[in-house]
């Protein structure tokens, strides 16, 4: 049972205008920056507004924490990776640089690759990427990660069945 | 040789999935992919499961292999047993590596080295020699008090020789069939399937072979010779082709299409394959060794090629129709 757009409009408005506050402040003080505080509020907020069951929350501040958490991780996941790419591209050849637009694109290809592959047991994983990759065949990933042919392919099954998954179109 | 059963009774994704494993094993043989063709084209289901293999495939298709493994995975640990086994013959670049070998006792001492298909590189020896070793090589550097050998398994190399104050070491390349005394400084080894490929850029090499040393002969500077164990196969002037690898580029004058994709198969992972209407067909220009995809793309721009790519493995050469 979802709500009317009227009364939607009016609970977001409620939530927002009693917690917005509060919890900007509890993401400061996770965060140390206000900035940030205030972009992932804002986030929050955004988040709420797309989901269904809005009328029957019980504790909003806990849910607002549950959601502004989650964001938070997602982002600190995404400057981590952006932190690995820039360490990356600073190995590569002035010659072979990417342009900007380029690199930008690159850089989100490899957040949805990251987002994709998350959960997998590192070994599958990193299996997985030298063939994509590096076009390393079974016998080589074998030898690198020092197990045997038959796990590796184990590891490929597993990886492209986990990626097959998370990327169900949605019915 | 594949080692799986027929995976028609598995659901089509599961089927797709274990096509994929086994196509990207490195061990697919043609059966394999004809098998796989047939399976796809067998239903529509069939069809639709590969699609959304390639749709994850697809991702990755136009990140650059070294940037994207070092952002996915930038913990190097795997990394660093091989470098560990390198680093005494890159010890001998630097000062103090150089002090730390001069003051070693002459004994031999060995060193792998290894290229992974795509990579070149260039080592700097002891003695001031400098080897460019081209995609796909394994060799051992094993210099002792009386030559400086080394050892050529798999692959090829250009060498410059270094000049050595003290007494005079002959610098020796062994291949499988002979071995090969520097008379000078600059030439390139290549070893293939019973037959060794030496190209003489810069005075003269002296060529052993393996099971004829007394037909020993000299190859001197601009020529090239084709020989086994049992003897020369060819002596012949060298082609542009012979050096240009070490720049990184192939070298192509008017050449047929089905050579130069084995040529550029050398350099990539997986399947070129190269429609049979289309070995005729000649190609010219310089090809830069480290981006394949682009020299495929190239191709497909000035040749009525049509590319189709299945994952990174198995790229099909067919004729355009337009």
């Amino acid at each position: 049972m979802s709500s009317s757009p009227d009364s939607r409009q009016q609970i977001l408005g409620a939530l927002y205008s009693e917690h917005h506050g509060w919890l900007q402040g509890w993401l400061r003080k996770r965060l140390g920056c206000v900035f940030d505080a205030a972009d992932l509020a804002h986030d929050t907020f955004v988040r709420i507004a797309v989901q269904n069951e809005l009328e029957n929350l019980r504790e909003p501040r806990a849910y607002l924490t549950t959601v502004a958490h989650g964001l938070m991780v997602n982002q600190l996941r995404r400057r981590k990776l952006e932190q690995h790419y820039l360490d990356a591209l600073a190995q590569v050849p002035a010659n072979q640089m990417p342009s900007p637009e380029a690199q930008a694109m690159l850089l989100e290809t490899l957040m949805e690759i990251d987002v994709m592959l998350d959960g997998l047991p590192p070994k599958v994983r990193i299996a997985f990427l030298m063939v994509q990759l590096e076009g390393a065949s079974h016998a080589e990933i074998a030898q690198r990660l020092d197990v045997s042919v038959s796990s590796v392919r184990k590891y490929i099954m597993r990886a492209l069945a986990h990626c097959l998954a998370v990327e169900m179109p949605a019915v | 040789m594949s080692t799986i059963p027929p995976p028609t009774e598995q659901s089509a994704l599961q089927a797709a999935i274990a096509w994929y494993a086994q196509l990207s094993s490195g061990e697919a043989s043609e059966a394999d992919h004809a098998a796989w063709q047939a399976w796809r084209e067998q239903s529509a289901e069939h069809h639709a499961a590969w699609q959304r293999v390639e749709a994850i495939t697809g991702k990755f298709e136009h990140v650059p292999g070294k940037l994207g493994m070092a952002t996915l995975t930038p913990q190097k640990r795997l990394e660093r047993r091989k470098a560990l086994k390198q680093f005494a013959v890159l010890l001998a670049v630097s000062g103090t590596g150089w002090q730390a070998y001069r003051e070693l006792p002459w004994q031999s001492w060995n060193a792998d080295i290894r290229t992974a298909v795509g990579e070149q590189r260039t080592v700097a020896l002891a003695d001031g020699s400098q080897l460019i070793v081209n995609t796909d090589s394994v060799l051992d550097v094993a210099f002792s008090a009386t030559q400086r050998l080394i050892r050529l398994h798999q692959g090829e190399i250009m060498v410059d020789t270094g000049q050595e104050s003290g007494p005079y070491r002959p610098f020796v390349v062994q291949t499988r069939e002979g071995l090969l005394t520097a008379l000078g400084t600059r030439f390139s080894v290549r070893q293939t399937d019973g037959r060794t490929l030496l190209s003489v850029l810069a005075h003269a090499v002296k060529v052993e072979p393996q099971s004829a040393p007394e037909q020993a002969y000299t190859v001197s500077q601009g020529m090239a010779s084709l020989f086994s164990a049992h003897g020369k196969i060819t002596l012949s002037p060298l082609s542009p082709q012979a050096s240009s690898w070490a720049n990184g580029f192939i070298y192509a004058d008017n050449l047929p299409l089905s050579q130069f994709i084995a040529e550029l198969q050398r350099y990539r992972k997986g399947w070129l394959r190269l429609a049979p209407e289309l070995h005729g067909l000649k190609i010219s220009g310089s090809f830069p060794v480290a981006d394949t995809d682009a020299v495929l793309r190239s191709i497909a721009r000035t040749l009525p090629v049509r590319l189709t790519m299945f994952t990174r493995y198995i790229v099909l050469l067919e004729p355009r129709t337009t």
